[in-house]
Order: structure tokens, then sequence, then C-alpha cells
């Protein structure tokens, strides 16, 4: 069902409720106020013609007032039917007396009473002289009735047909923004991430484009880095896959020592190959996971030292200072352990040989910092782009992924990578807000 | 021929001076982009392989750089990138042909004959001057329908000088062929080369111009 059916039928369906409703109650009160007056009117008549022949001697009305009934045209089977009898109930004149019966027995009051031709609703008044009665046929009240309900009851449905087409069309004008988004988003290819335009859009819209171009644009970004990631992934493994193969083709064809050289150059290959599929399985799994609400507690000293062990070809030149009280909730020792090891083989790689590489792990009641220094002077260009991904600079054989990933470590715990030049030496500063375990 | 490999990846880059070194190529290594401008300049290439992605820059833009300085040697481009649009800059920036990694160590000598083939306008890989046929790719000289047997070095002149026929080739030049651009090498050790080519090929075979370095000379036939 399209939305303008759906809002026609909904207000149709409240108007014609409502019109319902207000008709019942109408239709009700019309026929007891009809029935009450019809009634008063019998009475009225009855007590009029009661009075009137209470100062007409009985013997001048007995012969008088047949000739005046027939004379005065009041004898007709329309409208009132009046039947004047004696207190002993002989009738004395009568405007109906062929379809009106005769009815001895009637009462002072009201009453229904029933002939072959029809049913009346009498009125009965009983003087000092005369019974008079005063009858309205049933069937000519209903009419009646019918007649008013008929003329009260069209032009309002009229006026709601007409409302309801007219209805139809403002509707359809009202939802026209509606239905210019809707053609918008129809004609747009699978593939279109452009934003969506519209002339002029209704206020109660433009929330919604505009979260759905921000939506849009956040995913034609997403797709973009997507994108690019791919292809430098795939430009990275190849080219350690390209320098393996080279080298076995280059055993094949020699001997004795380049043949061992070749096979060594290939495992070195091999193992740089490795450390890429690592480091990007460590990204994806990064940026795959949500940060847990809760981690484990576990030993600042106990993860430093284990990672400063590790590090036992460049241990010489490193030195490192723990500083906490408290175990660390903050963030699983293993991103921490990552944090480090990257930090580390980042300062080994790209500073002078045997400099020192200091380490400095802090742990504070509000955050975790742990600080690499080691003696670099890094193009101030390039600080800002160090942590992008594939982003390398050197005759180093990095990928350009281990900042990276420790930038988007930082990023998933609310923390934050600085890197800075000070004076002789570079600094890495990796942050994240802590949770210590109480 | 004496190729310049502008690759910054050290295991390829030895695969691929191993195999042309041992195919009868002389090959000249560099990693940055800085490092080949300047052996550009001080040395005469005849090929360049050159990889896109490098530590101080990125190849096209060097290779648009080599055109516009009117650099003619023919450029090879050896990446891991392998997209159309990739392809097509490249080769439209001046490369000449375009190899993705991983390759075959035999495909790249072939498309770097055929590249060297091309730049001389020749038909095959052989080269006759005078009574002399020379086999690039099997490294053969046939003096008067006789194999002449030579030394790698002796080769690699022989080779260098069949390609620029008519240039005069300085000792500088013919040095860095034989033991690389910044090999320091004893001043007689060329000589003793062109010495035992002209030994082997007649005396005419190698010119020395005075002051100026040698030039290829004629070869004649014996009857």
């Amino acid at each position: 069902m399209s939305l303008r059916l759906r809002l026609t039928v909904l207000v149709a369906a409240v108007f014609l409720g409502f019109w319902l409703i207000a008709s019942v109650w109408m239709i009700s009160g019309l026929n007891n106020k009809l029935a009450v007056n019809f009634d008063q009117r019998l009475r009225s008549t009855a007590f009029m013609l009661g009075n009137i022949l209470a100062h007409v001697p009985k013997d001048a009305l007995s012969k008088s007032l047949p000739d005046i009934i027939n004379a005065s045209g009041v004898n007709t089977e329309k409208g009132l039917t009046c039947q004047i009898s004696s207190l002993q109930g002989s009738i004395i004149a009568s405007s109906n007396s062929q379809s009106f019966p005769h009815q001895p027995t009637l009462n002072q009051g009201f009453s229904y009473v029933s002939s072959e031709q029809a049913k009346w609703r009498t009125f009965t008044l009983i003087t000092a002289q005369y019974k008079i009665t005063i009858a309205d046929k049933v069937a000519e009240r209903d009419v009646l009735y019918h007649d008013l309900l008929i003329s009260i009851l069209i032009p309002p449905a009229l006026a709601i047909f007409v409302a309801l087409v007219l209805l139809w069309f403002a509707i359809g004008t009202g939802i026209r923004p509606i239905k210019l988004l809707i053609h918008a988003l129809e004609k747009r290819g699978s593939h279109d991430l452009e934003p969506i335009q519209l002339n002029q859009p209704l206020k109660e819209l433009q929330p919604l484009i505009t979260s759905q171009n921000a939506l849009m644009a956040r995913l034609a970004k997403g797709i973009s880095r997507e994108k690019h990631f791919t292809s430098n992934a795939a430009h990275e493994l190849r080219t350690p896959l390209a320098g393996i193969l080279a080298q076995i083709q280059l055993a094949e064809l020699t001997q004795d020592a380049t043949q061992q050289k070749a096979l060594g150059q290939a495992k070195k290959s091999a193992h740089r190959l490795n450390t890429i599929l690592d480091n990007l399985l460590v990204l994806a799994h990064v940026d795959a996971d949500t940060p847990p609400n809760t981690t484990e507690p576990w030993e600042l000293e106990s993860l430093i030292t284990t990672v400063v062990t590790e590090s036992n070809n460049n241990s010489a030149r490193l030195t490192y200072s723990i500083t906490a009280s408290q175990p660390v909730c903050c963030m699983p020792s293993a991103m921490l352990t990552i944090v480090c090891r990257n930090l580390l083989d980042n300062a080994f790689k790209y500073s002078k040989a045997n400099t020192a590489v200091v380490l400095a792990a802090n742990l504070t009641a509000t955050a975790l910092k742990i600080t690499i220094s080691n003696h670099a002077h890094i193009n101030p260009a390039d600080l800002a782009n160090m942590a992008t991904r594939f982003w390398r600079k050197g005759a180093e054989n990095g990928a350009g992924l281990g900042l990276s990933i420790v930038a988007s470590i930082a990023e998933k715990y609310q923390g934050s990578l600085i890197l800075k030049n000070d004076n002789a030496l570079f600094i890495a500063e990796f942050t994240v807000p802590v949770k210590v375990n109480n | 021929m004496f190729v310049l490999l502008v690759e910054d990846d050290d295991v390829i880059a030895d695969a691929i001076c191993t195999y042309l070194t041992h195919q009868g190529q002389a090959v000249e290594h560099v990693s940055t982009l800085s490092a080949a401008t300047t052996y550009m300049q001080s040395s005469n290439f005849d090929l360049c392989i050159l990889d896109l992605n490098l530590p101080d820059g990125n190849g096209i833009n060097w290779l648009s750089w080599l055109r516009d300085n009117r650099f003619s040697l023919p450029v090879l481009i050896l990446t891991a990138s392998n997209t159309i649009d990739d392809k097509v800059i490249g080769l439209k920036k001046g490369a000449d042909d375009y190899l993705v990694k991983p390759f075959d160590l035999r495909e790249l000598l072939a498309r770097l004959l055929s590249l060297k083939r091309r730049a001389s306008d020749r038909l095959s890989n052989t080269i006759t001057h005078g009574a002399l046929q020379y086999d690039l790719e099997q490294h053969k000289a046939l003096l008067n329908g006789t194999l002449v047997c030579l030394s790698r070095n002796e080769d690699l002149l022989l080779q260098t000088f069949l390609n620029s026929p008519q240039q005069i080739l300085t000792q500088s030049q013919l040095k860095n062929v034989l033991y690389g651009v910044c090999d320091d090498v004893a001043s007689n050790a060329l000589n003793v080369h062109i010495f035992n080519l002209r030994k082997k090929l007649g005396a005419p075979a190698i010119e020395t111009i005075r002051g100026l370095g040698f030039r290829l000379g004629t070869i004649e036939v014996s009857h």
C-alpha cells in the first residue's frame, strides 16, 4: 500500500468514525425529540379542542360538529385525526371515521391503536362532557422522520466525500518531497555513493538526507581505504614473494656458493614475508575486534620485562624503567605487548647504530604511558605520515605497518600515539586512559 | 649490456644482479632515486630496471625526470603493482616495458635483450661488425666463422663497443661497466683487457682516441 493511500485511508477512517458516532448520537436525539414533539402536538390539539368544546352547548355541537369538520377540510386521510365521543362511548364526530377505529375503551393519555389500515398514536382527553381523541398515523411520523434524517445526513456525507477527494490530492502534494527522495534513491546505482541532492527538501527530511549523505561519505571513504589497503597489502606481499621466487630460481640455475647464498636470501625474504603477514593479521585483529569491557588485571612490570628479554640482540642498547604500583586492566596485555614490540623494533631499526634506546613505562591513576626514545631525527614533514599504513621511508625493509598498528591500538582504547623530535632524539609516546584495578 | 637496477628490496636486487652477471651482463644496483640520479649523470647505462615504490619517492616521477633530461635509454619498470592504471601511466611516462613481481629471471633477461635490440634498431640478438658476429644472448663471438674465446671482462667490453659502434667511450665509462661505478681499480687493468681484445680480434678492432678514450674499429675478413 502506498503512503498516500495509507494516509488517505487513515484520515478517511477517522473522519467517518467521527461522523458515524455524531450521526448515531444525532439520530437518536432527533428520534426522541420528534416523538416528544409529535406527542405534544396531539396533546395540545386535544386540550385546545376540549377548551373550545367546553364553551359550546352539547346539543348544538352534536348537530353542527360533523358539518364543521367536513366543511373545514380536516376530514382527510393525512394529518391529525380527531374523534369526539360522549362519555358513554358514542361517537359525536370524527375527522377520519373510515380508517380510524372507534376506541371506547381508551383512557386519558397517550396510547397506540392499531387497525387493519394503519397504526396510530393517540392522545385521549376526557372532559366533563366529552372524550376527545387526537390520533396521528405512525407511518406518517416515520416518513417525516426519514425525510428529516435524509436532509440532515446527506449534506455532511457529501461534504466528507468531497473532503476525502481533496485530501487525496492534498496528501499527494504534501508527500511529494518524500516521493522525490524515493525517486532520487531509486535511480541511484548500487555503486553510486554520491550525496543525495534535492531542491528545497522538507525540513523534516533534511536530517535523514544529511545522515544518509554522511553515511555514504563514510562508506565511500571506507571503500577507498579498503581498496588502498588491499592494494598496498598485495604490493607488500608480492615484493618478498618475488624475492623468494627469484632467489629460488637463481639457486636452480647456479651451484655451490652462489646457490647457497641464493637459498639464504630466499630464507631472508621468507622471514620478511612472515613478518608482514603477522603484522597484517594483527592489524586485521585490531581493526575488527571491539575492545572488551573488562580485562583481566595484569602486571606492567612482568610484561615490560618479557618484551625487553625478547630484544636480546639489542639488549645492550636498551635501558628501561617501570613505574607502576597496581595491576592494569585498561587493555589486554597482548595489545600492549604488540605496542612495545613494534615501538622498540622501530627504535632499533631506525636509530644510529650502537646508540641507546630508552623505554619508560609509567602507570598513574589516570593513564598508562609508554615512552620510547632513540637517537634519530625525523623530517618534520614525515612525522605526520609515520603512522600511516604502508608508509615507509629509508633503506630498511619495513612494510610500513608497525607504527600504524600502534596507532590503531591507541585509537581502539581511546588513547593516543604522539611521535616527535626532541633535539637529537626521536620520541614515541603511547598513552591510554587507565582503569586501575581496585 | 650495462644495466642500472633501481630496486629497494635487497633480496630481489641480489637475485637480479647475480643472475644478470652470471649471464654476462654488467649491473649496477642502487636502492634510492637520489643514488639513481647520481649514477645516471656519471655513467653511460644501456638499460634501466626501475622499481616504482622507492623509499625517497615514486619511480614514475623519476622516469619523467629522466625523459625530461633527455636520457633515452630503455627503461623496464619492475614492480609489484599490477593495476592497468599503473601500467598505462608507467608506459605513458616513458617506460619501454613493464614487468610485474613476482617474475621469472629468464623473462627479465629476454625482455632486456629485446629492449636493447629495439633501441639499437636491430632485427636479432646477433650483431655483425665486419668479420665478427656476436650473439648477445649466447655471448658467442665468431671471427670469420671461428669461435673466439673471451673472458667475462673481454666479453663485456666487446658488448659495450658493439652496442655503441660510433661512440668514443672514455676509460671511466668502460671501467664502470667492468667494475661498477664505485669500485676503484688499477689504472692498467682496462688496458690489459683492451690489449687482449686486440690480440684476439685484430689490432684495428679497438681504436685509441688520444686524450678521449676508445672506439670500435674495423674487424676485417681474412682471406
